[in-house]
């Protein structure tokens, strides 16, 4: 849920287009805040996956340059042509046709080449950019499923969606268009300055005082407008999570008639928001126009200091023109630079959080035995296992040992360690001391995926994916080079579905098996979803199978239909169950009672009972 | 639709329009102004006009400033406004809705169009008003001044202007699919991403790691070519119009140079025409990339519209004729889902009496919980009448309902705020006694007293603090405060270990002896003390009677049982 909201949250923007009344949006160049443990070593890292792309990333580079450079040239060519004319106008001088056609020429050939690199760099950077960004998407991806589950358990799914979502984003924003437009301001910065100076240091010096002023004014405006944009980020998360209460609560707000207060509530929420909203977005429009004033003010000063200077023959007409240019040339570039550091700064932090990720570290992988699943009998031993998710040991010393084909029932309280001996079994998470053995061959000489082909399990954790319930039951296929879900044959599906008694109730559905389940899966109930878990299950044939609290959602009388088609199925299978009903393991071959990671209790449920033991309490307890 | 919620703006939208005008205005002067200095103060070495006309510039720029923030006050209030009364409009609609209208609304969409979509109108509103607006009469304002300085010239901009929409429109509109693509695609990423690592278990347990990378891969691939070709095709947009500028400022230099040598031209005329036809053009050019957000925030307003239109499906009828009988009564109730073929249930008829308590049981999908959809009036029947105290629900305002029925629901929501709050939304006001005894009575008292914060100890948002069981009990205790003739509990006792259920039972059928129950569970032994126990199976009634009863004669009751209490069925009766 959070990791929805999250992303609802995010602003879509038309690239190119400004984004409105997007608040900080219009500013989060500089309100974009970011610190970077290791900057120099972070940007290498960047450049590093560039290299494929070098020769056409320098390519982009000098396109660039060759188009800021040409950009300084224009003006004074336009001046040159201008002061043809005030000669002609106040000299009465012959108008030099031979000069203007040239100079003409030249611009015409100025303008194609300005527009060819602009044209061509910018092609070449969306190219390099989104490679770069394809490739660390896919890198994410890899080493996300290559991380030891114990990584998920210490950083949040929000975190890591945001890591791809928005950190991503921010680099690949500002690889494609901060990298050349950052270059192209700071040429254009210095290029006019130079230019401006060779027509009139003095002018020069006018015009650029002002640009340290602006800057400063503009800084503490948004230093001053944070705490608004902060407040309205604030209300606006407020605002959003109670309409999603009052939404998703509908049973009890309709029912209890609660209705009209949460309006009221809604609606005094409704108009905070409004206040805070108008507020922002207008102090975020004041910063531009308030550097905007001082520029302007500064352009008319130019425009009459300038004109005295023609009339004192100083400044020639062409040259007063041109500067006029020059000044409002300076003008984007020099909005851009104010906010390119920032977020070049932040970008560089982002990208260190993505490297921090794909540096994590993986498990090593030892074992290179094949493990064929048709001839594996279904011993499992564990021998003298430890294991701790934390420092401290929840198994010491565990030992077990399971006949193939036999039917084992793990209970215990929550806490008591039935889920992590299944974690083990399928080597989720790697013991600290001990063994654990299939057919009496250690498990560490086979790589986990090698291993797990011996395994078919259904979870606790009920996960479908977003996509067909066809597809989703065909997951648990084992899937051959270069097939697809789509590839696994129908008849094993709906199979695979009748023995999960999932079936009936996919077919009553009205699209049957082609029902797109959507994220969560929650347009069926959690019952149907545990049905599914157990076909997915069901169509991989495999020696070992282990259910995890697979039909806790499941009505009680449904079990035992499942537990028979688990039978039908799996005769020869050695079976795990994890069962929170007692009820329904009655007939295990034996039953293991856990507490506190250790095996305190095995036997047949009569055995058991007659032990007068823990199980016999439980069972009593369970039964009051 | 917006026109109907800008019209309570109307007097600050004018305010906006009036006063953007004013800033376009003053942005035109200042290159006129600047003509003006050529030609009058430069070229006549008069630096008396020089200075004035400066100041002249001086205060079309402070003006130009103050009418652009005063019409950006305007704007945000506007704005902002809509937004407001947009969401009020969407929420205070959507809160009353029953599920039978709700079908169709995920939860998840209604809270997008009530955020996002209303967040992108906004947007939409501020371009029209703010963009839209100032760059079209800055145009016209452009080529009215060129025209009044020199007609031929101003001609030529005429003529290039339709050239440079048209071509702006191609463009933007040629990369506009390319930007629903790319969105789609990024969406496509994300959910990747995050269903692979909340499946993370599931997809290694059957290795299918290898399947997810490359499923991925399509979607990077896609979001790449994507970007690849909207971005190379937009490239091309402001690059391409620079260079048509320039090649037509070159043109009017060139042009004006006869005109020149003839004299029929002035300088600062010439620096004018040159300025005026660069603010066009990239006028133009933004004007042609914004009308593109056009389609886009159509979708957003069709959306709200379309939960706008929605009417209540169920409304309430009138009162045709009450009996003064007591009691809940189901006659003969048919009932499909909206879009179904299947029945839900079938010829369900049952009554319930204050001072009864009665009970459902069944499969996971037998439809229990549908009978208590339509007695809450969330649908209506299909066939039949549901019955409150002799009137036909359709004719009950759903408060009135609400009033008679305290339904404690499966899904035990509990809002973000304090447990005190949580338990006072079954009954206002509720004093802090009241609130302990009902939590005594579902177990819970004695870990709140020892909790630091007592009644004031927080929930977060979806309860993720709580579990399950904790959850359902705070539901139970939230219906239980509640004074009303019949109490509903739709199997809401399931994550409760049997001791603890027990002992809220007894609590319950203690508090509600005089008072009409009805129970849907799984468990028989949450049923098993009440006076009638339906057996529903696909949603018609197959048995009925009291535990006793079913467990002599009800073959799928005794299955139930059997699932159940395996071994030892004879202790329990």
């Amino acid at each position: 849920m959070n990791t929805e909201s999250s992303n609802k949250d995010k602003q879509e923007g038309l690239p190119g287009v400004s984004k409105g009344v997007g608040g900080a949006g219009r500013v989060s160049g500089l309100l974009a805040s970011g610190s970077t443990k290791d900057a120099r070593g972070t940007m290498l890292r960047l450049f590093k996956n560039l290299a494929r792309f070098k020769w056409v990333f320098i390519l982009a580079i000098i396109l660039t340059l060759a188009a800021s450079l040409v950009q300084i040239l224009i003006p004074r060519k336009i001046g040159q042509i201008i002061n043809i004319f005030a000669g002609l106008l106040t000299n009465r001088t012959a108008f030099d046709w031979a000069v203007v056609w040239k100079t003409g020429a030249v611009l015409l050939v100025l303008y194609v080449v300005n527009f060819l690199s602009n044209y061509l760099s910018g092609i070449l950077m969306v190219r390099v950019s989104q490679n770069v960004i394809r490739s660390l998407r896919n890198q994410m991806q890899v080493k996300l499923n290559a991380l030891p589950l114990n990584h998920f358990d210490r950083s949040s799914a929000g975190d890591l969606v945001s890591l791809l979502s928005n950190d991503l984003d921010n680099v690949a924003n500002t690889l494609q268009s901060g990298l050349t437009s950052s270059l192209s301001a700071v040429v254009l910065l210095v290029g006019v300055a130079v230019m401006m100076l060779i027509i009139n240091p003095v002018l020069a010096f006018l015009s650029m005082v002002v640009i340290p002023v602006s800057y400063l004014m503009v800084k503490y405006l948004i230093k001053k407008a944070k705490p608004v944009f902060q407040k309205n980020a604030k209300l606006t998360g407020v605002f959003n999570g109670k309409i999603e209460e009052a939404y998703m609560g509908e049973d009890v707000v309709k029912h209890y008639n609660i209705g009209a207060d949460l309006k009221a509530e809604l609606s005094s929420l409704n108009d905070e928001l409004y206040d805070s909203e108008w507020k922002s977005s207008l102090v975020s429009f004041v910063t531009r126009p308030a550097g905007d004033l001082i520029l302007n003010s500064n352009y008319v000063l130019l425009a009459i200091w300038g004109g005295r200077y023609v009339i004192d023959g100083v400044l020639s007409l062409g040259g007063f023109q041109a500067f006029l240019q020059y000044t409002q040339m300076l003008r984007g570039p020099f909005n851009q630079v104010l906010g390119i550091f920032n977020t070049i700064m932040a970008a560089l932090a982002s990208a260190e959080r993505v490297f921090e990720f794909l540096d994590a570290e993986e498990t090593a992988e030892l074992g290179n035995e094949f493990m064929d699943a048709g001839a594996v009998q279904g011993e499992v031993a564990f021998d003298q296992v430890d294991f701790g998710y934390t420092e401290t040991l929840l198994f010491d010393g565990v030992d077990l040992k399971v006949k193939p084909g036999e039917q084992i029932a793990i209970v215990g309280r929550t806490g008591a360690g039935k889920t992590t001996l299944v974690n083990l079994l399928m080597r989720f998470y790697e013991i600290s001391g001990g063994k654990i053995s299939i057919d009496g061959k250690d498990t560490r000489g086979y790589q986990a995926e090698e291993l797990r082909k011996a395994y078919s399990m259904v979870l606790q954790d009920t996960w479908l994916f977003s996509g067909s319930i066809r597809d989703n039951i065909a997951f648990g296929a084992d899937l051959s080079d270069g097939e697809d879900l789509s590839d696994v044959d129908f008849e094993r599906i709906k199979e695979a579905a009748a023995l999960a008694r999932a079936d009936s109730f996919i077919e009553c559905l009205p699209q049957g098996y082609d029902t797109m389940l959507s994220e969560g899966a929650s347009n069926i109930s959690q019952g149907q979803i545990q049905l599914l878990t157990i076909a997915r299950a069901m169509i991989k044939k495999a020696p070992i199978i282990i259910l995890d609290e697979a039909t806790s959602s499941v009505d009680t009388r449904t079990e035992l239909l499942i537990q028979q088609g688990l039978k039908e199925l799996a005769s020869n299978s050695t079976s795990f169950i994890i069962a929170h009903r007692l009820s329904t393991i009655q007939d295990a071959d034996r039953i293991i009672v856990m507490d506190k990671g250790t095996i305190v209790e095995v036997g047949t449920h009569r055995e058991l009972l007659e032990k007068n033991g823990y199980y016999a309490e439980m069972y009593l307890a369970g039964r009051a | 639709m917006l026109i109907k919620y800008a019209k309570k703006y109307s007097k600050l939208i004018a305010g906006q329009l009036i006063f953007a005008s004013v800033w376009v205005f003053s942005q035109l002067m200042i290159p006129r102004l600047m003509v003006d200095i050529v030609d009058s103060g430069i070229m006549m070495k008069d630096m008396g006009a020089i200075v004035q006309k400066g100041l002249a510039m001086l205060s079309a720029t402070v003006l130009n400033i103050a009418s652009l923030l005063i019409s950006i006050y305007f704007l945000t209030r506007v704005t902002a406004g809509i937004s407001r009364d947009l969401r009020a409009d969407l929420f205070e609609k959507v809160i009353d809705w029953s599920k039978e209208t709700r079908t169709g609304f995920s939860n998840s969409t209604l809270i997008t169009r009530t955020v996002n979509d209303v967040k992108q109108v906004s947007t939409l509103i501020d371009l029209s008003l703010r963009k839209i607006f100032t760059l079209t009469i800055t145009v016209i304002g452009a080529l009215v001044v060129s025209f009044t300085l020199d007609a031929k010239l101003a001609s030529l901009i005429l003529i290039i202007i339709p050239a440079i929409f048209s071509l702006g429109l191609f463009l933007t509109t040629r990369a506009l699919p390319q930007y629903s693509r790319i969105r789609l695609s990024i969406d496509r990423i994300n959910q990747l991403f995050r269903e692979n690592i909340r499946g993370i278990r599931v997809i290694r347990a059957f290795n299918k790691a290898d399947y997810e990378v490359k499923e991925f891969e399509k979607a990077t691939k896609d979001a790449y070519e994507a970007n690849v070709k909207s971005e190379s095709t937009m490239m091309l947009l402001s690059p391409l119009i620079l260079l048509l500028t320039n090649i037509l400022i070159l043109v009017i230099l060139l042009l004006s140079g006869g005109r020149a040598e003839g004299g029929t031209i002035k300088l600062g005329v010439l620096i004018g025409l040159i300025e005026y036809a660069s603010i066009s053009l990239s006028n133009i050019q933004q004007f042609a990339s914004i009308i593109t957000i056009i389609p886009r925030s159509k979708v957003s307003i069709d959306r709200i519209s379309e939960i706008l239109s929605t009417e209540e499906l169920l409304q309430i009828k009138e009162d045709s004729m009450g009996s003064n009988a007591r009691g809940i009564s189901f006659k003969d109730v048919d009932f499909y889902y909206p879009g179904s073929r299947r029945a839900a249930l079938r010829n369900i008829s049952f009554h319930l009496q204050e001072g009864e308590t009665k009970a459902i049981i069944g499969s996971t999908g037998s439809g229990k919980s549908t009978i208590l959809k339509l007695l809450l009036r969330e649908y209506d029947a299909y066939q039949g009448r549901v019955c409150l105290n002799g009137k036909n629900i359709q004719t009950l305002p759903r408060e009135e309902i609400g009033r008679m029925i305290t339904f404690v629901p499966q899904s035990s929501f509990l809002f973000s705020g304090s447990i005190r709050e949580n338990i006072q939304a079954g009954k206002k006001d509720a004093a802090d006694e009241e609130i302990w005894a009902v939590l005594d009575m579902v177990q819970m008292g004695g870990f709140f007293r020892e909790s630091p914060e007592g009644l004031d100890t927080q929930i977060a948002q979806n309860a993720v603090n709580l579990s399950g069981g904790q959850k359902q009990r705070l539901s139970i205790a939230r219906g239980l405060i509640r004074e009303s003739s019949f109490y509903v509990f739709d199997d809401c006792f399931s994550a409760l270990d049997y001791s603890t259920e027990k002992k809220i039972r007894e609590a319950i059928r203690e508090k509600l002896a005089d008072r009409g129950v009805l129970v849907v569970a799984q468990r028989v032994a949450t049923v098993r003390d009440a006076d009638e126990i339906l057996v529903l199976e696909n949603g018609e009634i197959m048995d009925r009677g009291s535990h006793q009863e079913l467990a002599d004669s009800s073959k799928i009751y005794k299955e139930i049982l059997a699932s159940q209490l395996k071994s030892q069925e004879g202790e329990i009766r």
